[in-house]
């Protein structure tokens, strides 16, 4: 029987990803009796809430660290591409266009990611270092520093509602931001576990020389995994622009550690080649509930980065201790 | 004679595997002592005992009629065994003298570190082994065969009194080899206990006084080197059934064939890093072509640049008439070359991937529909119906890669090559770390696929695959074909002279 489930989800080591299930669930189980908000219908869709932004951005980390990579610059691409999306609008343009144009400014930053660290032959973590550093300078640059509000008085009042209704709606009672985190995780994981591209990404992350010896064209790949995850930071900038109704420079900033260490406690293997979408989903999860639990149980905010860093140190030693033996 | 090492019941369990199982023989002080043995057979399981990496799960091991009861590198060194393993095990950012003396450091004056007197010690060391570089020297600049005598350097300037070589010629040329076996005679000389594990048994023959035979993890005896020749060390060590399946294709069943079954030519291809150069042949329907050489005479080189993975700077292939440009592996793929890699863990495998993974990573057009999406189904079949054909040994086609042994997984490799529907099959080194009675298995492969009119070009480093195998035999020196040797030329007389003294001509 287990076998025959194996098989099912056959593609990618489930074990691991039951592992992190289980930590999730020990989790679940200790907020809901150490707190009685916890299980509340409310705050379970406010955590939903909380994480999707930075869930959307883990789906295209996880194929960018599978692919053997890593990408620091998401951060900075997400605050990049709202200021964008929030220039065009206050400037009177359409919400289409504005949300058009912050897609393309994610796509073509994580082109470039893609680009440089393969063509480019540049290691993928200087390369992000400094598109980190230029995206966020472009956001710098373009507002000024300022805040860019979206009001009334700022932006046409039809197509505004329309653009908050994105980031503030709900549908069911389940906010519009979490649908589209759920469409994502979806889409990614039928492109990484059903399509080609999900699995040579697994191929070139393996094993590179092998991947190249197997005629797979591996620089493609890789910019297909950059060049869809800063598309994904642009989803998470329009939606969080949206959310707040405004963006500053600063807007995104160390998103991208949070966005790493989900998919680190999720299983992924920074050595490339092994992970999955459930399994990020999972640490994605995983982050939310810790930091929503933590300040249900009146522990001090402070605490919230040191928690966070035991987990991530702890998952990956679990991970580590239980593949020797 | 006196025993200097006595191996008393020694067994070795791991889980779910016997590895030794109750071996027990004598090295004598002074002797040059050979274990041979397949792949599998228990020779690097008895060697890390003896080097203090694994306790013996039960047994006893004698060193100089004392037991040994703490088992570690630390005091294995101290006792005065020291190991030459095959994957050196030296620093290669460091200099000679640093890796000699890690661990060691002479101090002087106010706890200094006294390079003078270390870098005096290691170059009167190397100078003994016939190293004549200077003790500076970082490591990643020598080559391999100097970096092993480094290796013995750090072993003897401990004064060991026995000294085990692990598979030492396995990446050595044949000069290389000869220095060491003159380096391997002085030290015996000094009165050193040699400790000789080989799989090239002509060597252990020349080189060692006695040699130990260990089949599946049992001892099957000790013989004086008198008293053995190479068919009987076969025999032992493979148990005779299996033995005479790798005698399978002698001289007569070499295929002839005509000139009009050429269907894949190399003119005057030369590499760009020079590694090649001008090399021509042709490849007929059906036929298993050879290439013989010592290291670095250019084979795996002619491969890799006729697969795209090297750099061509003139030349040209022809498939069928039709001139090819394979830049790179992708063109090469889809000009319907295929290539099993020298090193299967480096350029073959997928590790984290199960087998139908890594069977279906080069047949895209068979495996992709709508464009993007897998064809699990597709894979499925594909995959087990190579399992069959091949006879890859596996509980499932979802079991991972690296659970298997070395010759299934490259049963697998091969497998993936056929799934790309291959017109020229490329295989360099294919039975590298393979064990016997998977050999023959890989062998009667290609036999089968010649006879389904595949041309195959087979580099191999054991010239007895060569001539077993082969119907045609073409031996390459420094980056040239030297010779082509067909029928009863096909020997390892001409095959070995051609290689190291054979001269270009044309």
């Amino acid at each position: 029987m287990l076998e025959k489930v194996k098989k099912r989800i056959g593609f990618g080591s489930s074990v691991r990803e039951i592992g992190v299930l289980g930590a999730l669930l020990l989790l679940i189980l200790f907020f809901s009796i150490t707190s009685p908000y916890f299980l509340k219908i409310n705050n379970l869709l406010n955590i939903v809430r909380q994480i999707s932004l930075m869930g959307i951005i883990a789906m295209g980390m996880t194929m960018i660290i599978v692919s053997g990579e890593i990408d620091l610059s998401v951060g900075a691409i997400y605050g990049a591409s709202a200021i964008v999306a929030g220039m065009v609008l206050t400037n009177g343009g359409s919400v289409l266009l504005a949300i058009l144009v912050a897609l393309l400014v994610g796509a073509f930053f994580g082109l470039m990611n893609g680009v440089l660290s393969t063509y480019g032959r540049i290691p993928a973590l200087i390369v992000t270092l400094g598109m980190m550093n230029i995206a966020r300078g472009v956001a710098l640059v373009i507002c000024g520093a300022r805040v860019i509000s979206l009001s009334p008085r700022t932006v046409d009042a039809a197509g505004l509602d329309f653009f908050l209704f994105l980031g503030q709606g709900k549908v069911f009672n389940i906010p519009i931001i979490s649908i589209i985190f759920i469409i994502t995780v979806i889409l990614s994981n039928f492109l990484y576990k059903h399509t080609i591209i999900g699995f040579r990404m697994r191929a070139v992350g393996g094993n590179s020389s092998a991947a190249k010896a197997a005629g797979l064209n591996r620089n493609l790949i890789k910019i297909f995994a950059f060049t869809i995850t800063g598309v994904f930071c642009a989803i998470g900038g329009i939606l969080n622009l949206s959310f707040l109704a405004n963006v500053q420079g600063t807007t995104g900033n160390g998103l991208e550690l949070d966005v790493i260490a989900a998919v680190i406690i999720g299983g992924t293997s920074l050595n490339g080649g092994e992970g999955t979408i459930i399994g990020t989903l999972i640490g994605v999860l995983i982050m939310g509930v810790l930091k929503n639990g933590i300040i249900l149980l009146g522990v001090s905010p402070f605490f919230q980065m040191l928690i966070i860093g035991l987990v991530i140190i702890g998952a990956v030693a679990i991970d580590m201790w239980s593949r020797k033996s | 004679m006196e025993a200097i090492i006595k191996f008393e019941n020694i067994s070795k369990i791991f889980p779910g595997v016997r590895a030794l199982s109750e071996v027990s023989f004598n090295i004598e002080r002074g002797e040059i002592h050979a274990i041979v043995g397949e792949n599998g057979a228990g020779k690097s399981t008895l060697i890390n005992v003896l080097g203090g990496l694994y306790t013996p799960t039960d047994g006893k091991l004698i060193f100089e009629g004392k037991e040994i009861t703490v088992f570690n590198e630390q005091a294995a060194l101290q006792l005065g065994i020291g190991v030459v393993y095959q994957e050196m095990k030296l620093c290669p950012n460091l200099s000679i003298v640093e890796n000699v003396f890690l661990g060691r450091e002479i101090r002087g004056k106010h706890r200094k570190l006294d390079w003078s007197t270390m870098r005096e010690a290691c170059q009167q060391v190397l100078d003994s082994l016939g190293l004549y570089v200077p003790a500076d020297t970082e490591v990643k600049r020598l080559s391999i065969a100097e970096q092993q005598i480094v290796e013995i350097a750090k072993s003897i300037s401990r004064d060991i009194k026995v000294l085990v070589l692990d598979e030492p010629t396995s990446a050595l040329t044949m000069t290389e080899s000869l220095k060491l076996f003159e380096n391997i005679a002085s030290l015996q000389k000094r009165g050193v206990t040699i400790i000789y594990i080989s799989h090239r048994l002509e060597e252990i023959i020349e080189l060692s006084d006695r040699v130990s035979v260990l089949r599946d993890g049992t001892y099957k005896g000790t013989f004086n080197i008198g008293d053995v020749d190479i068919d009987k060390l076969v025999k032992l060590i493979a148990g005779e059934k299996l033995y005479n399946e790798l005698e399978h294709k002698n001289t007569a069943d070499k295929k002839q064939f005509s000139d009009e079954d050429i269907y894949f030519e190399v003119e005057r291809l030369s590499s760009e890093d020079g590694t090649v150069k001008d090399v021509s042949f042709n490849l007929k329907r059906g036929e298993i072509l050879g290439f013989y050489g010592v290291q670095g005479a250019g084979r795996t080189e002619l491969l890799e640049t006729i697969f795209g993975l090297r750099k061509r700077k003139s030349g040209s292939i022809r498939l069928n008439g039709k001139e090819l440009d394979n830049k790179s592996p992708i063109q090469a793929i889809n000009n319907g070359f295929a290539m099993v890699p020298e090193d299967r863990r480096i350029a073959g495998l997928f590790p984290q991937m199960n087998i139908m993974e890594n069977i279906n990573t080069s047949n895209a057009k068979d495996v992709v529909k709508l464009g993007a999406l897998m064809d699990k189904r597709a894979m499925k079949t594909i995959s087990e119906d190579l399992r069959k054909k091949i006879g890859i040994k596996t509980r499932d086609i979802y079991q991972n890669i690296m659970q298997l042994s070395g010759g299934n997984q490259q049963k697998v490799i091969i497998g993936r090559w056929l799934a790309s529907g291959p017109k020229v099959f490329l295989v360099d080194e294919l039975t590298r770390g393979v064990d016997v009675g998977a050999k023959s298995e890989i062998f009667s492969v290609l036999r089968m696929l010649q006879e389904e009119g595949l041309g195959i070009i087979l580099v191999s480093s054991e010239i007895q695959e060569v001539i077993a195998e082969a119907d045609r035999v073409l031996v390459m020196k420094d980056g040239r074909i030297v010779k082509e040797l067909t029928g009863e030329h096909i020997n390892k007389d001409e095959i070995v002279s051609n290689a190291l003294i054979g001269k270009h001509v044309g």
